[in-house]
């Protein structure tokens, strides 16, 4: 499953209002996940955009900075609000796999996608593999 | 009860016959809720009070990820303890409640008439399993933890069942894990939980790496008897570490092993639990 990452604009074309969908207060613990997340959303000049499998829009931003890094990030839907749509649970938690997915492999080191794969069949997320 | 302007919730049952108050502290990602067949077990003989740790069970939940230090559960914990006007307790612990009932022990001993101690570690070293990215760092890490902790609740959905042994069937569906989620039925009150994970020491230098090894130290000066029971199907804690207990207390009996128990042990053993803690009783 892969994250299909789009601009401001095609995201804004989807609608402004946010609903958070994630929050990760501290990206203190492993550093090397903070200094990840920092350079993408440097380069993406401060809100990283994808759309899911499922055709929902997300922002992926930060909470808080503090000096020397990012405090917590956030992910939240996109939509234009009051369109009276069902926003279905199991579809944003395959959306965020799939993030959570390009987020370990990028990551690197001794966190591995394989890894990753095999927790998320242990604990039955939806999205991951049954069977690694 | 109301401590540092936060509410703890806890369950008190029996009275005081002359015998010291038995204490139960519960881990992650539990709640008194976790004592329940082991108190009507010993409420005949003794005053039996389970607290919720702030974060857990009927307990406030504070929403900031930061306030969940080890540190500030050992000093809720322990205004608790001492706000509840006791003169001598019996600290029963397991998981988290073995550094947190440690930490009132080694500051209070005179107050302490004893101990169980199930399935729990007291030092910086870290064990395997924690150590170990698959699956355990792996699934509180960064983004990860808080899917899998905060969306998912798959410490309770599933880490329960996978912990336990002779009872695991009432985890896997039921009133039994309805009465674990009961607590944590939004992302927001499940941060105390995913926060818990993050406190685990794993090498020098990190957040409670010098407190733990405070604790072990203390071990040895203990000055009252203490009982040891373990699943020895702990995936998370071996039996080592019973053993380990067994060495460093002075006055500790051989652990009382559960060969068909797992890391929650009051779900797999609560009658051979209360058996421990009536001993306990009968030596205070």
């Amino acid at each position: 499953m892969a994250v299909e990452w789009i601009t401001r604009e095609e995201a804004d074309w989807v609608g402004t209002q946010e609903e958070r969908v994630l929050i990760e207060q501290s990206l203190g613990h492993y550093p090397e996940f903070n200094a990840f997340l920092r350079r993408e959303l440097e380069r993406a000049e401060g809100g990283l955009f994808f759309r899911g499998a499922s055709g929902m829009v997300y922002r992926v931003g930060p909470v808080a900075e503090e000096p020397g890094g990012l405090s917590g990030i956030e992910i939240c839907l996109r939509s234009a609000g009051g369109d009276g749509r069902t926003i279905s649970g199991d579809g944003i938690d395959r959306d965020i796999w799939a993030f959570l997915e390009w987020a370990i492999q990028n990551v690197g080191g001794e966190w591995t996608l394989e890894a990753l794969q095999k927790v998320g069949a242990i604990y039955r997320i939806p999205g991951a593999p049954e069977r690694v | 009860m109301e401590v540092q302007g936060h509410r703890i919730h806890y369950v008190d049952e029996g009275a005081d016959g002359g015998k010291p108050t038995v204490i139960l502290l519960h881990g992650n990602p539990t709640w008194s809720f976790l004592y329940r067949e082991i108190i009507p077990r010993i409420s005949h003989v003794c005053r039996a009070v389970a607290p919720d740790y702030l974060g857990f069970g009927l307990s406030d939940k504070p929403r900031d990820e930061r306030w969940y230090t080890l540190q500030n559960h050992i000093q809720a914990m322990t205004r608790f303890i001492n706000g509840m006007g006791l003169s001598r307790v019996i600290l029963v612990v397991q998981d988290w409640g073995g550094p947190i009932g440690l930490s009132y022990a080694l500051k209070y001993p005179d107050k302490v008439a004893g101990m169980l101690i199930m399935n729990t570690w007291a030092w910086p070293e870290p064990s395997e399993f924690h150590a170990s990215v698959m699956p355990w760092r792996m699934l509180h890490a960064p983004l990860v933890g808080a899917h899998f902790f905060l969306r998912r609740n798959a410490l309770v959905e599933r880490g329960l069942y996978l912990s336990t042994v002779r009872n695991r069937e009432r985890l896997r569906k039921g009133a039994v894990l309805n009465g674990y989620r009961l607590p944590f039925s939004s992302p927001l009150s499940r941060i105390g939980m995913l926060a818990f994970t993050r406190n685990i020491p794993l090498r020098p230098g990190d957040l409670n790496w010098e407190r733990m090894k405070g604790i072990k130290e203390g071990l040895r000066a203990l000055p009252f008897p203490c009982r040891l029971l373990w699943g020895e199907r702990d995936i998370v804690f071996p039996s080592s570490n019973a053993y380990l207990f067994q060495k460093l207390i002075p006055d500790c009996s051989p652990p009382s092993m559960i060969p068909d128990g797992g890391h929650f042990i009051q779900e797999d053993a609560p009658k051979e639990i209360a058996g421990e803690i009536l001993a306990l009783l009968g030596q205070t």
